[in-house]
């Protein structure tokens, strides 16, 4: 194999990931940390790791090819968010005679602009949603404002990860949305060029898997669903879709491959599309990059898709895949998110006190937690992600279910209950759900046998009373074996 | 002897700890709790089942978050000098804006002394890439601003005071 090193300039579960991928091929690899990351999980699955700085440096493309140069890496692989999708970057790497592990830098160009990547796909005989192909005026002229169909969409053109989108239900709201949209994807991207579009009604997010050699073969290898999302964001991807028929399955992956030829695309991307209750499905853009639902596709088709970007980016030629692509069984991900559910969704941060992750039959845990970890403001909320694998959805489903049971995480709030709550709702189990379904999507706290919770009111009070009364039994907090067998017969009631 | 009183939704218990003497309700308990763990990793066997639960008191001291079999239970715990504090806190709560949550604050788009209006945006906080506009509680003369842009505050800071 080519001599090659590889950086991989991200952090949290998706830097492990991709540093396993390098240890399985014997491809040696270099780690980055700022200094709030200093004992990051992800520096421990590195050959070598390099400082870049302060928390904000995992965006300084400076500081990420300083690091290549002082590591001899001669390789970058950006994950995803953070550089991954800035075509300044990509260039900057291949001028520096380093291989970018992902798509050509004109190609991260045409599609983060989403402007340009809608008149190119419509070009390419795409079904495109209805909406501006130019720019939104500063002041939305009155000749357009009187064609708009409402509710309508005002989506940042350089946006991506979902911000930067907002939705104007009336005339009355445009104003405020325009300017919502464009003030948030000033914060995000440094760009508040912001466009219209038509909003799907009762759509699934369907995407579809691609990768490419560079040199005109590329190869579709199956579709995703997504729809599980909360403020844009998803939260729950399986694979495959369910209930397609096969002509519609096909008409969608025949889509995405002729955009994908037509880019020559190189490495892997995604190809998303929104699907209507009529079956017609729309383009919505292209994810020049690994993505965090990547192992659904993994589980059903056996590939490595980490490894195949590697292979590529070293000039091997790329194997051979099926024209059809059929998924063996179904996966289902579950984003493992610190946030507090009961509380609004609000960001959760602390330390992580006590941690068991799944395992068994059919579970992969991608995941950057360890116990004594502190989950800091700095950074996005995604600590892990738990995907189950199995004959079928049914299968599948129970699996998760079984491991989102035995996750434990002490010291945060997580949001694993809501995601069990989920799904275990009948309509997700019949896989009819809408990206819209968590805006209305009501859970039912489960309830606790009366007996059992008296028992958990009582735990709660003992530990209560040894936390605040440490010097009342000081064999509690320290001590031999003995000692806190003497407090289990204290904590007994009636023995 | 201490009396504690555990709220679980909205059902309360009240737990008698004197000695080696526990009684829930004022009934003795058949329950047991085996420490596994300094942390407050616990089994609890409750009857023939042993179900493991995790502890830990949160940061304002009265809630504490069981978990177990992947679910949470948020308990409030209170004894009587705790109940002191939370009613001192109540009050302060109504002329004070604390922080929500840890994060960055990204913009104070008010001044000391402002007339504000109810619902209106006092600070910009952001915690995991995530903006969170917090608005005015009430309707009132801004007192004091606790913080500025770039700051980082903890859950619970104080943001902004309210003139009584």
């Amino acid at each position: 194999m080519t001599k090659m090193r590889v950086l991989v300039a991200n952090r949290g579960e998706i830097a492990v990931r991709i540093l396993r991928a390098c240890r399985e091929m014997g491809v040696p690899s270099v780690a980055v940390f700022t200094d709030v990351d200093e004992s990051a999980l992800h520096l421990r699955y590195a050959d070598e790791a390099i400082l870049i700085g302060e928390k904000g440096q995992y965006l300084s493309i400076e500081k990420i090819l300083e690091a290549a140069r002082l590591s001899g890496a001669t390789a970058i692989h950006p994950g995803y968010g953070f550089l991954a999708e800035n075509a300044d970057f990509a260039r900057a790497v291949e001028e520096q005679g380093l291989t970018f592990i992902g798509p050509r830098p004109e190609t991260v160009a045409m599609m983060g602009d989403k402007l340009a990547a809608r008149r190119f796909s419509r070009k390419t005989g795409l079904p495109v949603i209805a909406g501006t192909d130019e720019p939104l005026p500063q002041q939305v002229p009155l000749e357009m404002a009187k064609k708009i169909i409402y509710p309508v969409l005002v989506k940042a053109a350089a946006g991506g990860g979902g911000r930067g989108i907002r939705l104007a239900r009336s005339p009355e709201e445009l104003p405020g949305m325009v300017e919502a949209a464009r003030r948030e994807a000033k914060a995000a991207f440094s760009d508040d060029t912001v466009f219209l579009e038509s909003l799907v009604q009762q759509a699934r997010h369907i995407e579809v898997q691609i990768l490419g050699d560079g040199e005109g073969n590329v190869a579709c290898l199956g579709e995703r669903e997504c729809s599980i999302q909360r403020r844009r964001q998803k939260l729950i991807e399986e694979a495959p879709a369910s209930g397609l028929s096969q002509e519609l399955r096909h008409q969608i992956h025949d889509a995405a491959l002729k955009l994908g030829r037509a880019l020559s695309f190189r490495s892997l991307g995604t190809v998303e599309f929104l699907l209507d209750r009529e079956d017609h499905f729309y383009f919505i853009e292209v994810n020049p990059r690994i993505q965090v639902e990547h192992p659904v596709t993994e589980l059903v088709t056996g590939l490595d898709l980490v490894k195949a970007q590697i292979l590529i980016a070293l000039g091997e030629p790329m194997r051979t895949y099926p024209q059809t692509i059929l998924p063996r069984g179904a996966a289902i991900e579950a984003r493992i998110l610190a946030e507090d559910t009961q509380e609004g969704f609000l960001p959760s941060t602390g330390q992580v006190l006590y941690l068991k992750e799944p395992g068994g039959p059919g579970i992969r845990v991608d995941s950057a937690l360890y116990q004594g970890m502190n989950v800091g403001a700095d950074y996005d909320s995604l600590l892990a992600k738990v995907i189950a694998w199995g004959e079928d959805r049914p299968a599948a489903i129970q699996r998760l279910r079984r491991a989102l049971n035995e996750f434990q995480i002490g010291g945060l709030s997580t949001d694993i209950d809501f995601i069990l709550q989920i799904i275990e709702s009948p309509q997700f189990a019949s896989g009819d759900v809408t990206t819209t379904y968590l805006e209305t999507f009501q859970p039912v706290t489960p309830t606790t046998e009366p007996g059992l919770e008296r028992d958990l009111a009582l735990a709660a009070a003992m530990f209560a009373h040894q936390q605040r009364n440490p010097k009342l039994a000081p064999e509690l907090c320290q001590g031999s074996d003995w000692q806190r067998m003497a407090w289990k017969e204290q904590m007994t009631g009636n023995g | 002897m201490a009396l504690y009183n555990v709220t679980i939704d909205n059902r309360e218990y009240q737990v008698n700890i004197s000695g080696g003497q526990v009684t829930v309700n004022g009934e003795r308990v058949n329950a047991k709790v085996v420490s596994l763990n300094h942390n407050g990793l616990q089994l609890l066997r409750h009857g023939k089942r042993v179900v493991e639960v995790f502890l830990s008191i949160q940061d304002d001291d009265t809630c504490q978050v069981l978990m177990f079999g992947g679910r949470r239970i948020v308990t409030r715990i209170r004894d009587q000098a705790s109940a002191r504090t939370q009613t001192g806190a109540a009050e302060e709560r109504s002329s004070t804006l604390l922080a929500p949550m840890h994060g960055l604050v990204v913009d104070v788009p008010i001044h000391e002394g402002d007339q504000v209006e109810h619902g209106q945006t006092l600070v910009v906080l952001e915690s995991m890439k995530m903006q969170m506009q917090l608005r005015a509680p009430r309707s009132g003369k801004v007192d004091k601003v606790s913080v500025q842009a770039g700051q980082e505050v903890q859950k619970g800071a104080v943001l902004v005071q309210f003139e009584e």
